[in-house]
């Protein structure tokens, strides 16, 4: 995953962490490629992340599914008002392997959620997907539109 | 002061490649009337998120970027300054124009008008910081951090009401955005920031 972000030129990640891509980050964090960064919440994580691509530079968020509610206005009134498209690997909690039980609700309206916003959803379920994550990448960068890698657990630790 | 006042003694101080961001509703109707300018990115919604869009830049271009904020919109995102202070490039400038109220709204008032110390909370997140309320200490301030760089809070106290509201900046946010990422593009390394210090600078850069 790293080596495909980096190929099309995206060098920041911006984290509100999550236990499933735990391992991503901590090797986000130790390549050289690449520099993360902990903003306090999402939707400020995002005003980096514009701040970024005004200047030029292609950058990626890492976040859980509960923090896209985080970010709904300044996604409508920076992203789209302005025309500044976003990549975002966000994990799929409160699905059917969920064991934390308040994050099942957000979980029943992720995907419609992401709809309603106009972000382009790629869904990640098992291992495999993978070999899609490269192709939507480059469409992201080539087009201009915003993305959402949507990954399950079983994405990240199959059984 | 005013609003106006402060967004004028930064006008008068900075170079032509200084990027400026300016917060949802007066502060962007104000500097786009006072000066309109390719580097200045007038923020129309997004309330709260100037300077982390300011930070996003300063991490990402070499040039000088001046954040106009005001004290609701800080309030808003207060977890902003830990992470300025926790990135803290030497190119950054947070200026907060605090009249201690939500000025676009009515001027209801905000926490600053009843003891909320936004100097000491940015001191407390690691960043330099002071309170100016007159213009003449105002100039001293964004003069030395011309001179010298440093991530920095500067809080200017601006308790006097304009006599009218600034137009809203007459562009789409499709045009504010193109005309200021063309701008940016447009130079790649401005001679100026030989002045900020390499090793600070790269700090910021590095993972």
């Amino acid at each position: 995953m790293l080596d495909a972000l980096a190929r099309n030129g995206i060098d920041l990640a911006i984290t509100v962490p999550c236990k499933y891509i735990a391992r991503l980050i901590v090797e986000a964090e130790q390549d050289l490629r690449f520099t993360l960064m902990y903003p306090s919440r999402e939707e400020e994580g995002l005003g980096i992340a514009a701040g970024a691509t005004l200047a030029g530079r292609g950058s990626v968020m890492l976040l859980q599914n509960s923090g896209l509610g985080n970010m709904v206005n300044a996604y409508c009134s920076l992203n789209v008002y302005y025309g500044l498209p976003l990549c975002l690997i966000v994990t799929y909690r409160g699905d059917e392997l969920e064991r934390v039980p308040a994050q099942v609700p957000m979980g029943a309206r992720t995907e419609r959620l992401l709809d309603l916003l106009g972000i382009r959803v790629v869904l990640l379920e098992k291992p495999a997907d993978l070999t899609r994550f490269e192709g939507e990448l480059e469409a992201h960068r080539r087009d201009a539109t915003s993305v959402a890698f949507l990954s399950k657990k079983t994405f990240w630790t199959p059984a | 002061m005013t609003r106006p006042d402060v967004i004028r003694a930064v006008l008068a101080r900075i170079a032509e490649d200084v990027i400026v961001v300016s917060n949802i509703a007066d502060a962007s109707f104000d500097l786009c009337h006072l000066k309109d300018r390719p580097r200045n990115f007038y923020m129309l919604g997004s309330f709260g998120l100037a300077p982390s869009i300011g930070l996003g830049l300063a991490l990402s271009r070499p040039e000088r970027v001046v954040v106009l904020n005001g004290d609701g919109a800080l309030l808003y995102n207060l977890g902003s300054l830990p992470t300025e202070g926790r990135y803290a490039p030497a190119n950054y400038l947070h200026l907060v124009v605090d009249n201690g109220a939500h000025g676009a709204t009515g001027y209801q008032p905000t926490a600053t008008s009843t003891g909320t110390d936004l100097v000491a909370v940015a001191r407390g997140c690691g960043l330099q910081a002071q309170r100016v309320d007159t213009p003449a200490t105002l100039d001293d301030a964004l003069a030395a951090w011309l001179a010298t760089g440093g991530a920095q809070l500067i809080v200017a106290v601006a308790t006097e009401r304009p006599a009218a509201p600034a137009p809203l900046p007459p562009y789409s946010g499709l045009e504010v955005a193109a005309r200021f990422g063309r701008a940016l593009a447009s130079s790649r390394v401005p001679n100026h920031t030989k002045s900020i210090a390499l090793g600070d600078f790269a700090s910021g850069l590095s993972p």
